[in-house]
């Protein structure tokens, strides 16, 4: 794994427009976004090792999830199920949907379509787990656009001042497998009759790109006849403040209602379980909500049951049930903060980052030593659910950018990486995408 | 990207269609209403509509301002037809696409269709708060509340056809597309929440896109009594907490 220099395509910015979702803000040279945003942009490059070695770790954790899931709802023991639900600060209201989401299988099981890890990949040959994109694993279009990248530098720039190596090839078959995954999907909810609509965000732009990603794969790899549909959180409106198109709302039975007022069989989502679960409590219906959910006819991808992968307090559950296994070389210790054993204390005293079990994107996350911090990110209402204590490890480096390896699983199988940098230890929101490459060694000029 | 495969490494790029799925997105917004029973699967998308287009359709608030207007049309076509007939226009007139007896079926088509998509609300407040005129929902609602009032219905020609049994038989009507009378005058809003200045009754032409064959909506199942969470202090994206905007 080392850093590479790579040339800034002439046309870059047309390229991006031209062959990517996320267009806008990968292709924006005042957000630096992208790495050709940067002065020199550069790559990471892999040998073919080490990304085996990266697929490996990306199954065993998926494995280690399925068996942790399995552990936490295990139907013998129903008070301690609820313990652990309380432990995640997780609505009493969901309690009796979220364990049968986990163990429903007639008619269908309540389907995943991609899960991203959040992996640092040391120096010296580490993995390790420091988060879990459960329920809202954007950077698929990222994903996606890095290998048009080295498309369009293979076959335009390999006479530039950076050639790769020639036979440089990418970890990334997160196309194919989303494809392969909407496939399934499409026979179990059976698509074709409900079609499906995608819940996005209308301030964050990112959202449609997202779910626009998603639905030409889905159109143009399975099938084009699907009916989809944008459903907008809280409703769109014109410049003047006239609503051009209501937003989600829910009806008496719990179902989700879209902006014509009928129910939405099967919905794509981006946005938290947890904050669909506070805004109905807001709306007082949590009730009917939770029935609803109990129930599971209406078909929700990502499923409830991926709520407990996407709580930092599950990553705390987890070291504590897999310290002594295999899966341990994966995992850093990590504890709840009102934990009061040795080992915890002993934690508190060193180098620590300090997660809110619900934060997003960095907030609320800070880097810690006895007591003090070095390095924060605002809270920004995260942390009143409570904090994950995880040992610090450091970020490898490349060009002042610390970055982090987001690795893709979908149906049970590694599907490729996407690297994020940024120049702080806690990557945020303003990050940057860093392409890589699988070649062996080495072309490369540092 | 015509250029040939290095030898020894396959590589492919994905085309990425984003214009082509924005649009076909923003079809399906101004569609969903008008298509929100359709009944029909077989269409095939078309990406290639441009929204601004319009085509003709016909607009009633009531079944009367429908048998006035279409035995009006009638008339017309009889003369022009006669006129074809004995040689003196050379353009076969087109015969109208409602016949005044068809009236009374379009309309309890229209109303099946308010009352199967018109939403409920708690509080004549909440109702008007989406800019539509009111009314306490009917008898034989299941549930107590308010719903905007009907406004008229469009019906178009290249809309599926259903069969409503008025008058003692059965009937072929076509699906029609309702609409609400609006709190702003000469407005009326259509079940999406557009709202539009109100067509004057008869021959309308509505955007195309309306009627496009694509995207087909599969048929669905109205919402069940009141529907909450589009408050937007207490409703769905209430308690996001935004971590800013642009890039993630």
């Amino acid at each position: 794994m080392q850093p590479i220099k790579i040339s800034r395509r002439p046309r870059w910015r047309q390229h991006i427009q031209d062959n990517a979702y996320q267009a806008d803000v990968l292709s924006d040279l005042g957000q630096q976004y992208w790495v050709e945003a940067l002065p020199q942009p550069f790559a990471i490059q892999f040998t073919p090792t080490e990304e085996t070695v990266i697929a490996e770790a990306t199954e065993a954790l998926w494995a280690m999830c399925v068996e942790f899931l399995d552990w936490f709802f295990d139907p013998k023991d129903d008070a301690e199920i609820n313990n652990r639900l309380a432990l995640l600060k997780i609505r009493p209201e969901y309690w009796q949907a979220l364990k049968n989401s986990w163990h429903r299988t007639d008619p269908v099981e309540d389907l995943t379509l991609a899960t991203r890890f959040d992996l640092v990949v040391t120096e010296d040959g580490r993995i390790k787990l420091i988060e879990i994109n459960g329920e809202t694993p954007l950077l698929g279009a990222e994903t996606v656009y890095q290998w048009n990248w080295l498309v369009d530098y293979q076959r335009n720039h390999s006479q530039s001042a950076y050639p790769l190596p020639q036979n440089a090839s990418q970890f990334n078959e997160y196309w194919e497998r989303t494809a392969g995954q909407w496939r399934r999907i499409r026979e179990e909810y059976n698509l074709q009759k409900t079609g499906i609509s995608f819940l996005v965000d209308e301030q964050l732009e990112e959202d449609a790109e997202m779910a626009m990603q998603l639905i030409q794969i889905l159109h143009d790899e399975v099938d084009a006849n699907i009916y989809t549909q944008l459903v907008y959180l809280r409703g769109l409106k014109d410049d003047r403040g006239q609503e051009i198109q209501r937003g989600l709302g829910l009806d008496e039975e719990g179902y989700f209602i879209d902006q014509v007022n009928e129910r939405i069989p099967i919905l794509w989502k981006i946005y938290d379980w947890s904050d669909l679960q506070n805004d109905m409590a807001n709306a007082g219906c949590s009730d009917a909500f939770a029935k609803q959910l109990a129930i599971g006819e209406m078909k929700v991808i990502e499923p409830l049951w991926k709520q407990i992968l996407s709580n930092k307090g599950a990553i705390a559950l987890m070291w504590q049930q897999f310290q002594d296994s295999d899966y341990a070389q994966y995992l850093l210790p990590t504890y709840f903060d009102h934990d009061l054993s040795p080992e915890a204390t002993q934690l508190l005293l060193n180098l620590h980052v300090k997660k809110p079990l619900l934060g997003m994107e960095g907030m609320g996350t800070s880097i810690e030593l006895g007591g003090g911090s070095l390095e924060t990110r605002e809270m920004l209402g995260y942390g009143a659910e409570g904090f994950i204590l995880q040992e610090y490890i450091e970020l490898p480096q490349a060009f002042d950018y610390y970055y982090v390896v987001g690795s893709w699983v979908i149906d049970d199988t590694a599907a490729g990486i996407i690297l994020r940098g940024d120049r702080q230890r806690i990557t945020g929101r303003h990050c940057l995408i860093i392409p890589h490459i699988v070649a062996e060694d080495s072309l490369a000029f540092l | 990207m015509s250029s040939p495969d290095p030898p020894q490494h396959s590589l492919h790029s994905h085309i990425i269609c984003r214009h082509q799925v924005k649009q076909y997105l923003a079809i399906a917004a101004v569609l969903a209403f008008i298509t929100s029973s359709c009944k029909s699967n077989k269409s095939v998308p078309n990406t290639q509509t441009q929204s601004e287009e319009k085509i003709e359709a016909l607009y009633y608030k009531s079944a009367a301002e429908c048998k006035a207007d279409t035995a009006q049309q009638a008339k017309d076509y009889q003369t022009l037809k006669a006129a074809y007939d004995a040689g003196k226009l050379t353009i076969q007139p087109k015969a109208p696409l409602l016949k005044p007896e068809d009236c009374d079926a379009q309309f309890k088509a229209a109303q099946q269709e308010h009352d199967r998509t018109a939403p409920v609300y708690a509080s004549q407040a909440d109702c008007q708060a989406d800019g539509v005129r009111c009314e306490p929902t009917p008898s034989y609602y299941s549930t107590r509340g308010y719903r905007p009032i009907f406004g008229g219905a469009y019906f178009n020609p290249y809309s599926p056809t259903l069969f409503i049994y008025s008058g003692g038989v059965q009937r072929r009507v076509y699906q029609p597309s309702t609409v609400y009378q609006s709190v702003t005058p000469n407005q009326v809003v259509t079940p999406n929440g557009q709202a539009f200045s109100q067509p004057t009754t008869g021959k309308v032409s509505a955007p195309k896109s309306v009627t496009a064959p694509a995207p087909s909506r599969p048929t669905g199942t109205a919402a069940k009594g009141t529907i909450s969470g589009r408050s937007s202090t207490k409703g769905f994206g209430s308690s996001f907490k935004g971590t800013g905007r642009g890039g993630k």
